[in-house]
């Protein structure tokens, strides 16, 4: 798919933005408090966690990783920014994207809405936002 | 009537994702939803095969419309309960966890023994933590007038066999789920199921690779609810509903000395009775409005009667106080404590 230069720029530092937001506001983690393996272990197990971005067929899609040497690895899913079949402009889905409104084509349009998601993500609860 | 030999009634979640020999028959989407749940599922509509078979103790079947309160219900229940005790000759041990649920069984009890006078036949088994969840409970209702008992985890060294012990349990099964907080405080608990439940399970298991999987096994069982399942909120009470009740019913027994305790004889959860759950499934809405706080609301407001603490009514959350008090040690010393046939406590698989 051939993505506009401008809006994929404006991603790319929507990203490094986001990963911004998370180190200064102490949610650059996940926690996930009900052990997979067993009811029974109560210590929430947390992962330091890397926003980033890779290209769909559609737009891009934004996870938060963790990673711990080579092996061990793990994405948790968090948005989908994808083009409308009518070329009206993108949308997103995903976490927290409810109230979202469709992304113009127009960059400074299209930055303006990324922004104010990042301020929406921003004033969610801190323990909401980390836990999965 | 169907052959229950070799049915299973209980699992632990440890054996299903880590015993070899069960995994070889259960199926993968069946073990990946319980790892999604944190929960062993036994399906009390008997819809999803999980590839072994378990022997549903309270099978979901047929559901009436209920137009009595839920307060209406607590009362009822209360009474039978103590009738069985005064017939029985029983005490009533009942486990007080300062949470909403546990507190609203105990106050049912209250009333229905106040009636008769006989508070001696109550002995209320407490811990720090109780009294910490609820303090002014505790310094006006419970320490003024009832037998108290304050125990140190693990509760198992107090309760007692001769006497008719009560729990609070199946509160969440009816109003909801304990996993639903923070998707309620981020407003997602109120979305479309399928536009938020992939990213859900993707998320809790840090991969999207069983989610297509997972829900599909789930499908069939997500028609059978008596209710529409519209919103991540519906779709996790619904689980937590007909999948993990049976283990809520039987996981305290899991731990010790089973054989002297026996579910609905000497063992009994409050919350646990037909009506109850045909009030579940006829007031929906009933089960939260917006907020987190809001959640079981229906059961504050009858705690809130009896007791007028403004604080608890508008502020009180949902706590896991009761699973705490169960758990006493990791789960690697029981696995070690406890070989895998003792596992099998209601099976003879």
């Amino acid at each position: 798919m051939n993505i506009d230069p401008n809006l994929d720029l404006i991603v790319k530092n929507f990203v490094a933005s986001f990963n911004q937001m998370c180190r200064a506001t102490s949610r650059d983690y996940l926690i996930r408090s009900q052990s997979s393996k067993g009811e029974t272990n109560k210590n929430p197990k947390t992962y330091v966690v890397t926003y980033k971005m890779r290209y769909t067929s559609t737009g891009w899609e934004i996870y938060a990783e963790w990673r711990k040497w080579y092996f061990f690895h793990k994405e948790f899913p968090f948005v989908q920014i994808y083009r409308l079949s009518d070329n009206r402009g993108y949308k997103m889905t995903g976490l927290f994207t409810e109230n979202q409104p469709v992304l113009s084509l127009n960059p400074a349009d299209f930055q303006q809405t990324l922004q104010n998601f990042l301020i929406h993500c921003r004033n969610l609860p801190g323990q909401s936002f980390v836990n999965v | 009537m169907s052959n229950t030999k070799n049915k299973i009634k209980f699992l632990p979640l440890n054996e299903i994702l880590n015993s070899r020999k069960l995994r070889k028959n259960l199926r993968p989407e069946y073990i990946e939803a319980c790892r999604f749940f944190s929960a062993p599922l036994i399906d009390r509509t008997e819809t999803l095969d999980a590839g072994i078979e378990f022997e549903v103790i309270d099978r979901l079947k047929d559901f009436s419309k209920i137009k009595k309160s839920f307060g209406e219900i607590c009362g009822e229940r209360a009474k039978f309960i103590c009738e069985k005790s005064f017939a029985e000759n029983r005490k009533i041990q009942v486990l007080w966890s300062g949470g909403i649920d546990s507190t609203l069984a105990l106050v049912s009890i209250i009333k229905e023994l106040e009636k008769q006078e006989d508070f001696a036949r109550l002995e209320i088994l407490l811990s720090k933590e109780s009294i910490a969840e609820y303090p002014t409970f505790f310094r006006d209702v419970i320490e003024k007038k009832l037998n108290y008992i304050l125990f140190e985890p693990p509760i198992y060294d107090y309760l007692n066999a001769e006497k008719i012990i009560l729990t609070g349990e199946h509160g969440d099964q009816l109003f909801g789920s304990d996993k639903v907080q923070h998707f309620v405080m981020t407003n997602q608990a109120f979305r479309p199921f399928e536009e938020i439940l992939p990213i859900v399970i993707a998320r809790k298991l840090g991969s999207a690779k069983s989610v297509d999987a997972i829900i599909s096994y789930l499908i069939p069982q997500i028609e059978k609810s008596p209710v529409k399942i519209e919103t991540l909120f519906d779709f996790l009470w619904w689980m937590n509903f007909s999948l993990k009740w049976q283990h809520v019913s039987l996981r305290m027994f899991y731990e010790e000395e089973n054989e002297k305790f026996s579910l609905d004889e000497n063992f009994l959860h409050f919350f646990s009775a037909k009506d109850f759950q045909n009030w579940s499934v006829s007031n929906h809405e009933s089960k939260i409005k917006q907020t987190w706080n809001s959640y079981k609301y229906v059961a504050k407001e009858c705690i809130f009667d009896f007791h007028q603490d403004e604080n608890y009514l508008l502020n009180k959350e949902k706590e896991q106080s009761l699973k705490d008090a169960i758990i006493s040690q990791p789960s690697w010393t029981r696995f070690i404590k406890r070989p895998l046939k003792n596992l099998m406590l209601f099976g003879g698989f």
